[in-house]
């Protein structure tokens, strides 16, 4: 069977842990035979600063920071090892590419390294919370031939686009 | 940093350094730290108050957000 493969950019990442809405649809994909999921590497930082960021606001305690990132960082780690996430490298082909969306979408640094990341790892589909949703332009979708979902959107949506 | 020795059968010798050979660490000493790393976390993962994500989620749940998502919502013009 082959899979489809999914990139979870790090805010719907972020949806597996923290927010109440968004996390259904990043779930299905994680437990679908179906699906193969992929992040980069850097989604790593974006969700450790995010953590220090609420911990700065006292948003969060030091300890339940520090909880916090110590579970996601083992649930990711079981993650890889049971094969239902990969962690894309950042190699230099990708920052080229990277580059070349900032000039051609007007996209911000990150946003472009995790497009970047997903269609030379060849996704058929990026997971992006809404905020990035509504950020992201529709002609990616047209000119780089990958489909933009957010977290927002419901299982039958992504089952209807892949005729699941 | 401390220096420690290990004791090593052939066979856990040979295992690490394929693991080094294969390019996952860059030396039979990066490989047993990621090991120890590990349990580290396993024992960590004990003082944790949570068992599963929907838990953590749970948790957070009834939380003042101060920040949405990974990132303040902004606007650039230029």
């Amino acid at each position: 069977m082959k899979k489809i493969k999914v990139y979870l950019e790090s805010s719907a990442l972020w949806n597996l842990y923290y927010e109440e809405k968004g996390s259904e649809l990043v779930e299905y994909c994680l437990n679908q035979p179906q699906f193969e999921c992929l992040t980069s590497i850097w989604s790593q930082l974006e969700i450790e600063r995010g953590i220090k960021k609420r911990e700065n606001q006292n948003e969060l305690t030091s300890e339940e920071a520090e909880n916090l990132q110590i579970f996601i960082e083992t649930d990711n780690s079981q993650l890889i090892n049971k094969k239902k996430l990969t962690i894309s490298p950042i190699l230099d082909d990708y920052i080229v590419t990277a580059k070349k969306y900032i000039r051609n979408y007007n996209l911000y640094a990150s946003d472009a390294l995790h497009l970047a990341s997903a269609t030379i790892r060849r996704c058929k589909s990026i997971l992006v919370d809404d905020y990035h949703f509504k950020r992201l332009d529709t002609s990616i979708e047209n000119n780089e031939g990958i489909k933009i979902f957010s977290t927002a959107q419901k299982i039958e949506d992504l089952k209807a686009q892949f005729s699941i | 940093m401390e220096v420690a020795s290990v004791r090593l059968t052939d066979e856990e010798k040979r295992f690490l350094e394929q693991l080094v050979m294969d390019g996952k660490f860059a030396s039979i000493s990066e490989a047993l730290k990621a090991g120890l790393y590990e349990l580290m976390r396993e024992e960590k993962l004990k003082t944790i108050p949570w068992k599963s994500r929907s838990e953590v989620r749970k948790y957070f749940s009834n939380r003042k957000k101060i920040t949405k998502g990974l990132e303040v919502i902004h606007h650039e013009e230029d």
